[in-house]
């Protein structure tokens, strides 16, 4: 019940915002332009990237919270900002090293919980 | 009738006309609700491993696990594929993508 | 044997179509024409473990229903032409290796199945042949992993998009017996238009099917009106509409008799089928379980059949190709 009262609902709604307008933009890029979905990926990870590495999406961050790391752009961010931190920390070969370490959490559980998944679930048909 | 079919150009350009399009108003009014729904669920893990004392970097790494745990059930559901149809583009939410690919390259083998 | 104007060919002893077979999928049988096919399959797997193997076993048992439906024995039968949408068509390849009967490999994408018949009615006619098989197959689920994307990944289908249908279709013809028999064949030029959106095949193969009709038409002298029925494949609503404007165009008016089998297959409202049904075995499975029963009871006594087929892959796509198209007719009367 604290943690509850702890929430700041303000911050959850402009997260519920972003987020959404984020999702906005990926579904006129599906339905007005010929990109196949996995071109509109890499479009939204190097705008991550890019906007990050410029250091303008931290302020989106800082606005939104999880609806700017959520989505795929947040990905990306995430990516500039920890090949950033690492060439700080160890130089160069730290912007190759430091994206992938920033992102190594989810990567590993993406790899995980998708070997797990397939193991268990048979592939089905969809109805639709 | 001029004829539609006297040049690529011309063919392409008529069938554009004759091609319906898809319905952009309801798709985006579903990506923004259902996109803006997980970013939400993200928020509230978020502020539940900060509340619990964690730092940043890491409560951001819990959002993105737990996400993609969901993610994986759903697709081993077969229940993903049906909220991808309803409401496309929130797909682009997250280690999402990167997980069901991986996912279908497992199913593939 | 005669050489008829640029590309039709007329067959004067007139290949008989003696038997035919058609088992379609789940999502077929609760179709609209569910009650013409021989058989139903309650799920796509079919006992066996992949799709691909799945589909091999179809056009397998297609295959084996047509033989033991005509009477005839296996070893009658002198050569069998089939292909499906799979990569170097697997399906038909591991589906009938244990026919035993001496075997083309054809691609023509959906058009393979009209494709296979032309090649088939023309080793009768010569004589290099007394009985041929020609079969076909599609799968939804393995040409979806194919051409575009796994299924779990649950990306949005726009309304041009077509849905393919799972099943097999096959026929068997003949010098000698009594059934429709085909009295012209002609065999389509590539063609395309510059579409590249996958995701619109029937606009994409609809010149093809155009060009093809337009050469039946110049080359025989005949009209739309000739035939009690015009069927193409899959050119789907939007493809349909697309034909009947072309034809239009070159005052060939074929909207009275004209229907195509991608919209005949599904129910668009029930199903969510979008612009209807594809692939290989959606004229296939409707020729062999419709059509030629209508023209065995003498409903249709004149059909033009054309099978069009959008001759791309995966990477063509990728690499920002565009779709040609190919449409194969043939004429049967009964």
């Amino acid at each position: 019940m604290e943690f509850l009262q702890s929430i700041d609902w303000m911050q959850l709604l402009r997260c519920f915002v972003v987020g959404g307008l984020i999702c906005i933009f990926g579904q006129i890029l599906i339905d007005k332009t010929k990109l196949t979905p996995a071109r509109i990926l890499v479009v939204f990870v190097t705008l991550g990237v890019v906007l990050g590495g410029l250091g303008i999406y931290k302020y989106i961050i800082d606005f939104a919270g999880c609806g700017a790391t959520v989505p795929l752009t947040g990905f990306g961010a995430n990516l500039a900002k920890g090949a950033i931190e690492e060439v700080q920390n160890s130089g160069l070969l730290g912007a190759f090293v430091g994206g992938v370490k920033a992102s190594a959490g989810g990567i590993a559980a993406a790899v995980f919980f998708g070997y797990l998944a397939s193991l268990i679930s048979k592939p089905k048909m969809k109805k639709q | 009738m001029t004829n539609p079919i006297e040049t690529p150009s011309t063919y392409n350009k008529y069938v554009d006309k004759k091609s319906p399009n898809s319905p952009i108003f309801k798709n985006c009014f579903n990506a923004f609700w259902v996109g803006g729904l997980i970013c939400s669920i993200g928020q509230i893990i978020f502020d539940f491993c900060k509340y619990q004392g964690l730092e940043t970097a890491s409560a951001n790494t819990v959002v993105s696990i737990v996400l993609i745990g969901i993610a994986a059930f759903l697709t081993g559901l077969n229940i993903f594929n049906k909220i991808g149809k309803f409401a496309g583009a929130r797909f682009f939410n997250s280690y999402y993508r990167f997980c069901e690919f991986y996912c279908f390259t497992c199913y593939r083998v | 044997m005669t050489r008829i104007g640029k590309q039709t060919i007329g067959l004067d002893n007139r290949p008989v179509i003696i038997q035919t077979a058609s088992i379609v999928g789940p999502k077929e049988a609760q179709g609209p024409m569910a009650g013409y096919f021989d058989h139903c399959l309650e799920d796509e797997f079919w006992g066996e473990k992949t799709w691909e193997k799945a589909e091999s076993k179809i056009i397998k048992e297609t295959v084996n229903l047509a033989i033991s439906k005509s009477g005839i024995s296996s070893s009658a039968i002198d050569f069998c032409f089939a292909g499906d949408l799979l990569n170097q068509c697997i399906s038909s390849s591991f589906g009938l290796r244990d026919a035993n009967i001496p075997f083309f490999g054809v691609f023509g994408a959906c058009s393979t199945f009209v494709e296979s018949m032309t090649l088939g009615s023309i080793f009768i006619e010569s004589g290099a042949a007394n009985n041929v098989i020609c079969a076909t197959s599609s799968h939804f689920c393995s040409a979806e992993k194919q051409f575009r994307f796994p299924l779990e990944l649950g990306n949005q289908r726009p309304p041009t998009s077509q849905w393919t249908v799972t099943g097999s279709g096959c026929s068997i013809l003949s010098s000698s017996g009594e059934g429709p028999c085909i009295t012209h064949v002609t065999p389509g030029k590539i063609v395309d238009m510059g579409i590249k959106d996958a995701n619109n095949m029937g606009a994409a193969m609809a010149p093809a099917a155009f060009d093809t009709l337009m050469a039946h038409f110049e080359d025989t002298g005949r009209k739309p009106s000739d035939y009690d029925a015009i069927v193409t494949g899959d050119l789907g609503y939007i493809g349909k509409d697309i034909l009947e404007d072309l034809c239009k165009t070159k005052g060939y008016n074929i909207s009275h008799n004209y229907d195509d089998c991608g919209v005949l297959m599904f129910d668009k409202l029930e199903q969510d089928t979008h612009s209807g049904g594809s692939g290989c075995a959606c004229i296939a499975t409707i020729f062999s379980g419709y059509f030629y029963k209508q023209l065995q009871e003498r409903k249709i006594k004149k059909l033009l059949l054309i099978a069009t087929g959008a001759l791309m892959n995966s990477t063509s796509s990728q690499q920002g190709e565009s779709i040609p198209g190919i449409a194969h007719a043939i004429a049967i009367e009964s």
